[in-house]
């Protein structure tokens, strides 16, 4: 009976009987996979696990300390292998019923989002549009619509995320060595391309209402072409997720996509969830400042490259006569194959008493000051381009500092540069952390963060 | 294809294809074709045919990519019943896969192995994939107990790996009991440490359990002799799953030449994942180890490239790999001495000197 009651909850009848929910069902529940493979094989995993002792993991400032601080890295590790394994299962379930790979799904979720949420570094756009599109596969009836709906919201924010002078003048990959691999490298077609994707993503989810059928199939053909191409740019991850997504949402679409339109009680939490997406992906708008710099209110939505940075951080830590001196200096990235980029992160660690330069290294790992590990460069160097320019990072690693090292003064300098322009932005200037004592407010303007 | 679980099947193999480029994705030393640079390591019997057809890394990577999104949309496409083009995918997938994976013996494991002969057998049965299927999971577990043993791991593991396929053939419930014991055995290796291993074998096992008749079709035997003696080639040599215990290793490695002296050392454990130093200073007397991030050169050459021992840490296991950058050293750098020694659970394993 309380099987009953929850699959007609859950409405599975209708994933049995729609080809294309199953397997957008099946290949949601493998894209765990990707994630928690890419999270169990990575130095973050780990770092973060053990943080409390390396001082390490960057919690994200809701879910503070995480809540995994408690596990090992091994039983870490371990949970994330049985999620691996538990996503192909499911896939595979999916085969000979829908009820139960929906309960796993479900389970999945909850793993995935607890993790998320705690972990700065963990954050990346795919897995936003993947938890989203979980969600809403979950809480949904009447799914195709409200999937639909949700892919589209999600390629406007994407548009909406781009309106910057990053993407609309080109700057971005015009900035790039190589910039837009196999096709002209003139300026003028990269800033042309840059400038055509803004427009597919903002006006190409409204023709999926249009009547004319010529004009769906024309919208479906560009997200396909573009996501074929996009992994060759930002490698796998995207079009892993979105590929799947978008050819099961248009397979045997022959009406306009506003069937199945239904607004009932029961769609209630799939619209909220459809607004809520909307207001997160317009929070750095409302926002005073230029998130790019920033980095305020960004990742309440779609975040994608929004710039190319070079960055440049000094940290200086006094504590009675001895100093110490952190430098990070990141370089422009350089992509060396499709989708895989590289960066140089050279971090510094100086320590000086009575003035004097005590010893001198340069960082691969924690950096032990006194038995305390004040600073680990793993965390900087491994770092992808937007997080390394990222003010909470830094003022993470500051509050961090300041519990296990207790410095007398600690400051810190963060500069900036967008898209190769050598104008340096300087976005962090504190002489004196604990004095100011800086509180991070995450839906409204940082008075200490500048984007000069 | 007549039910679910052949599909089923088919999509495990498929996404074996996706496992198995998503594991390229992070070997980006692959990708850089020039083997002066000791990026890859090429197996030691296709080197120069290899080395010819090895194209830039922009076609590798681009074949890679290739192969990991199609054959994750082929198996989307088999669960949304179709059924002929996924088989078309599977092939190119398989093929594609060994291709790049025969450009570098640091990836072949026996995750490889395993998903390469089940997706094999089961192209090579279209009449009989399932039973196709399950033939093969029981040659390549039981050579995977055998090799073990050949090791010298003694061990529970390797022993149900070499005998429970045996049980399959006997009447009653034992069948289902070895299978049960396998699926358990391979899910608590996966949670440790091997996932892909556990993500492919297991399904392959539950999906496969109690499928009646024998394999049939006229290339399913040569497949099945194939498989069966790559497998029993391999013995000894096929790394990671196979082996249930990691080993430490250590490895020195000593290069002279005029006034000047490199010394390396490379060190791994199941604790500590592989950490590469290098001495500098006097190495006589007075000198430190420092971590080595980057390639170390001497003028344009690459003396010494982290990358190479890093990528795949149960590749150090080989003798091979030492004498193949030993003799790459030698011919690039040609210096007066090239010694590399490396060991196993503190015990000297090999020694190389040019």
């Amino acid at each position: 009976m309380a099987v009953a009651r929850l699959r007609a909850l859950l409405a599975v009848e209708e994933i049995e009987h729609d080809l294309r929910l199953r397997v957008l069902l099946g290949s949601l529940l493998f894209y765990f996979h990707v994630s928690f493979r890419l999270w169990g094989d990575s130095h973050f995993m780990t770092l973060s696990a053990a943080g409390r002792y390396l001082c390490s993991s960057v919690p994200w400032w809701f879910l503070d300390p995480p809540f995994f601080w408690s596990f090992s890295p091994e039983f870490t590790r371990g949970l994330f292998h049985a999620c691996d394994i538990l996503a192909m299962l499911g896939f595979v379930w999916c085969f000979f019923q829908c009820f139960g790979p929906l309960l796993l799904l479900g389970a999945l979720f909850w793993v995935k989002f607890l993790f998320y949420i705690s972990d700065f570094m963990l954050l990346a756009n795919y897995d936003h549009m993947h938890l989203f599109f979980v969600l809403m596969f979950l809480i949904s009836r009447s799914r195709l619509f409200f999937m639909r709906a949700g892919l589209g919201v999600w390629y406007i924010l994407s548009g909406l995320v781009k309106l910057t002078p990053s993407w609309l003048q080109g700057a971005y990959f015009n900035s790039i060595p190589g910039k837009f691999p196999l096709i002209p490298k003139d300026d003028w077609v990269v800033t042309a391309m840059c400038q055509l994707v803004i427009l597919m993503e903002l006006v190409g989810p409204l023709c999926w209402f249009s009547r004319y059928r010529w004009l769906r199939w024309f919208s479906l053909a560009s997200f396909i072409g573009f996501h074929l191409y996009s992994g060759v740019v930002v490698g796998f991850r995207y079009p892993n997720l979105m590929l799947p997504v978008v050819l099961c949402l248009f397979w045997k679409a022959d009406k306009p996509f506003s069937e199945g339109f239904r607004c009932g009680l029961r769609d209630v939490p799939s619209y909220l969830l459809l607004a809520l997406a909307l207001w997160g992906g317009t929070v750095s708008w409302w926002i005073p400042g230029d998130a790019r710099l920033t980095g305020e209110g960004r990742y309440f939505g779609a975040f994608m490259y929004d710039a190319e940075r070079r960055v440049q951080f000094e940290a200086e830590l006094t504590r009675g006569d001895e100093r110490v001196v952190i430098n990070v200096e990141r370089s422009w990235q350089e992509p060396i194959n499709f989708g895989t980029f590289v960066w140089k992160t050279k971090c510094v660690g100086r320590i000086y008493r009575g003035g004097q330069l005590e010893s001198e290294q340069r960082l691969a790992g924690p950096f032990m000051v006194n038995g305390v590990a004040i600073f680990n460069s793993l965390v900087f160097q491994k770092s992808n381009a937007r997080q390394i320019g990222d003010p909470y990072l830094y003022y993470r690693w500051a509050k961090q500092v300041c519990g296990v090292y207790f410095p007398d003064r600690l400051s810190l300098k963060l500069i900036q540069q967008l898209d190769g322009d050598p104008t340096e932005h300087v976005v962090l200037d504190i002489p004196d952390f604990q004095e100011l004592n800086p509180t991070y407010h995450p839906l409204q303007r940082n008075s200490w963060i500048h984007d000069e | 294809m007549n039910d679910g679980r052949e599909r089923a099947v088919g999509a495990v193999l498929l996404l074996g294809c996706f496992l198995s480029s998503t594991r390229l994705v992070r070997h980006v030393g692959v990708y850089r074709e020039d083997v002066l640079n000791f990026n890859f390591l090429p197996p030691p019997w296709l080197t120069e045919f290899r080395l010819s057809l090895f194209g830039d890394s922009f076609w590798t990577h681009g074949l890679n990519y290739l192969l990991g999104l199609f054959c994750l949309l082929g198996a989307c496409a088999l669960l949304g019943e179709l059924r002929r083009g996924p088989l078309y995918v599977l092939a190119f997938g398989l093929g594609v896969k060994a291709f790049i994976y025969s450009g570098d013996f640091r990836l072949w494991s026996g995750y490889e192995y395993l998903h390469l002969s089940l997706g094999t057998l089961y192209l090579a049965a279209p009449q009989t994939r399932l039973a196709a299927v399950r033939v093969g999971l029981g040659v390549v577990i039981c050579l995977s107990g055998l090799n073990q043993l050949v090791a010298g791991e003694f061990t529970p593991t390797a022993i149900v790996q070499l005998l429970a396929p045996f049980l399959w053939l006997a009447p009653g419930p034992l069948p289902r009991v070895a299978t049960g014991t396998l699926v358990m055995l391979f899910v608590l290796q996966g949670l440790e440490a091997q996932a892909e291993y556990a993500m492919t074998v297991v399904p392959c096992l539950l999906l496969t359990e109690g499928v009646p008749g024998r394999p049939r079709g006229r290339l399913f035997w040569p497949a099945l002799a194939v498989v069966s003696a790559a497998g029993l080639l391999g013995l000894g040599h096929l790394q990671g799953a196979l082996v249930s215990r990691e080993p430490e290793i250590r490895a020195e490695i000593r290069i002279r030449k005029g006034d000047k002296t490199w010394m390396f050392e490379i060190a791994d454990s199941p604790r500590s994942r592989v950490k590469i130093s290098q001495a500098v200073g006097d190495l006589a007397s007075n000198w430190k180890r420092i971590p080595v991030m980057e390639p170390v050169l001497e003028g344009d050459a690459i003396v010494f490239n982290p990358a190479f021992f890093k990528e795949e840490p149960a590749s150090l296991q080989e003798p091979y790999l030492y004498e193949f950058y030993a003799a790459e050293v030698a011919r690039r750098l040609a210096p007066d001495e090239v010694q590399v020694r490396f060991w196993r659970d503190g015990k000297l394993q090999g020694s190389v000197r040019r």
